[in-house]
């Protein structure tokens, strides 16, 4: 409701006031100079003061109205009253009807947006402890040492394939060694041949002799009869000795026949167990390259597991980081909703005061100031001067 | 090394990814969704290196709470980090009047606060 002030209700002037109390305070100071009357005097000099003070505020109230007045008028200047009783009227219904809807639709969509971001925190860190239990192992420390022990037991494996190479190698020329001394036996054993046939050729040779010593003998009559005994025991050793000769010679002919079809049979052996090395040793280096490749996967799926692991890592760090929008969000949401009670409920208690609603808008600009917590209301309330977006996360230690 | 924390935010979510990224360091985390609600856990839970909390939360604010802990002989020399949207300077030299060690603001990347819960616990 407006209210006017004329000047019709201006108190008279301080000058009279002052001018009407000095002629009192003359007229008793001339006809009466008792203490009562310094009393009266000092009684009405106080009277004077209050007067002054009060006629001071009064005009100093006055003047502010009077502004305030001047405001209200330059106001309806602008829109003709009753044009501008009907817009305000229907401003005020309007806002009255709008409010609410305005308050409903951002609680609910503030506590939609929180329950969904909640949700979906929720399976984040689900997804995060699923992937955390998988890779429980896949830390560096962990592949390291495992890399490490299976480095170790595939250097051993080497060493012992190494070791038994070596083996059947040595073995191989054990075996071929053997069979050369054997062979040289059977050629030892043909030199014995021979030395036999030259005994038998001896034995001949004698026998021969014995013959004829037997037939000189003879010629000699009755003084070659002891000396015929001697060549007939000559010829028999001869015979003898030709006989065993023989025997001996067909023994060795025996055993070097035997000899040589057991040299024969371990040539064979022989041969046929160097190609059976030849194979292990062949077995040994494909298991040996097996391994190694095996080794080159593991290790080349630890690597892309590590990999895998910090890409997962990083993407879950930036998931924590932008879902904390909701909260920003949310507390901005949660202003503006108390803003809007707040000029709600300003709008219903000035509802027939428009000055008092002109002055009600700076309170819920201050209110609106003070409830601010980010930089994002800040900036919209003109109290920030720099671009919130460009706001990092800052620690700051005291 | 692994440290028992107290994470006091009234907002779930932000609860949910501040865990998430103090578990994933291996720490253990205790949950609060505002300050009388921290107290108690406080009571619950004797062994608590480091508290993390929010400051704007309803029935009580970080900023009181971080005060009634530190009251607590137990919790007299608990270091405090502050995890808030807020970012004003008067808000800060409050943390900090009342033994406030760190001021972390929202959004927060994970590294940041696992470096001052390095520092700090």
């Amino acid at each position: 409701m407006e209210f006017m002030v004329s000047d019709a209700t201006k108190s008279p002037p301080v000058s009279k006031l002052v001018a009407a109390t000095g002629i009192i305070v003359a007229l008793t100071a001339q006809y009466a100079v008792s203490a009562s009357v310094y009393a009266l005097l000092l009684n009405a000099a106080s009277l004077l003061s209050l007067v002054i003070f009060y006629q001071f505020q009064f005009n100093r109230q006055h003047s502010s109205l009077l502004q305030q007045q001047q405001a209200h008028r330059q106001l309806l200047k602008k829109v003709p009253p009753p044009e501008y009783e009907a817009a305000y009227n229907c401003l005020m219904d309007n806002l009255d009807a709008v409010l609410p809807v305005w308050q409903c639709i951002l609680a609910t969509s503030n506590e939609d947006m929180t329950n969904a971001t909640q949700a979906l925190s929720e399976h984040f860190s689900d997804i995060n402890f699923a992937v955390e239990q998988g890779m429980q192992n896949a830390n560096d420390d962990a592949v390291q040492q495992r890399q490490q022990r299976i480095n170790k037991v595939a250097l051993a494996a080497r060493d012992s394939f190494d070791t038994l190479k070596v083996a059947i190698e040595t073995g191989g020329k054990r075996d071929t060694e053997t069979l050369n001394v054997l062979e040289q036996l059977v050629s030892g054993l043909q030199s014995v041949e021979g030395r036999v046939s030259e005994v038998q050729k001896i034995a001949s040779q004698i026998n021969l002799l014995s013959l004829n010593a037997a037939i000189e003998a003879a010629r000699a009559g009755e003084a070659g009869r002891g000396f015929a005994v001697v060549a007939d025991e000559v010829r028999k050793l001869a015979n003898f000795s030709a006989e065993i000769g023989q025997q001996i010679n067909s023994s060795v002919n025996e055993f070097g026949e035997q000899l040589k079809a057991a040299i024969g049979q371990a040539r064979t052996s022989v041969t046929e167990s160097r190609g059976q090395q030849q194979q292990n040793l062949g077995v040994i280096d494909s298991t040996m390259a097996q391994i190694s490749s095996e080794l080159d996967v593991i290790s080349s799926d630890t690597s892309s597991l590590l990999a895998l692991r910090q890409q997962v890592a990083g993407h879950m760090q930036e998931v924590v980081y932008h879902l904390q929008f909701q909260d920003r969000l949310s507390q901005v949401l949660q202003h503006t909703n108390e803003a809007l009670e707040e000029l709600q409920q300003l709008l219903e208690r000035n509802k027939y005061n428009k000055l008092g609603l002109l002055a009600s808008a700076t309170e819920l600009l201050e209110h609106m100031q003070s409830r601010a917590t980010t930089d994002l209301e800040r900036k919209a309330l003109g109290m920030l001067h720099q671009d919130y977006r460009n706001t990092e996360s800052e620690l700051t230690f005291f | 090394m692994s440290k028992t924390i107290l994470v006091v935010d009234d907002s779930a979510s932000v609860r949910q990814v501040v865990s998430l990224a103090l578990k994933s360091a291996g720490h253990q985390v205790i949950e609060a969704v505002d300050g009388v609600d921290a107290l108690k856990k406080l009571d619950d839970n004797k062994k608590v290196h480091l508290i993390v909390s929010d400051v704007n939360m309803p029935n009580m604010d970080g900023l009181s709470f971080v005060k009634a802990a530190k009251a607590k002989a137990e919790y007299r020399f608990t270091p405090v980090l502050m995890l808030t949207t807020e970012s004003g300077e008067d808000k800060k030299a409050e943390g900090k009047a009342i033994g406030v060690k760190a001021w972390l603001v929202k959004p927060f990347k994970p590294e940041l606060l696992l470096s001052a819960v390095t520092k700090l616990a």
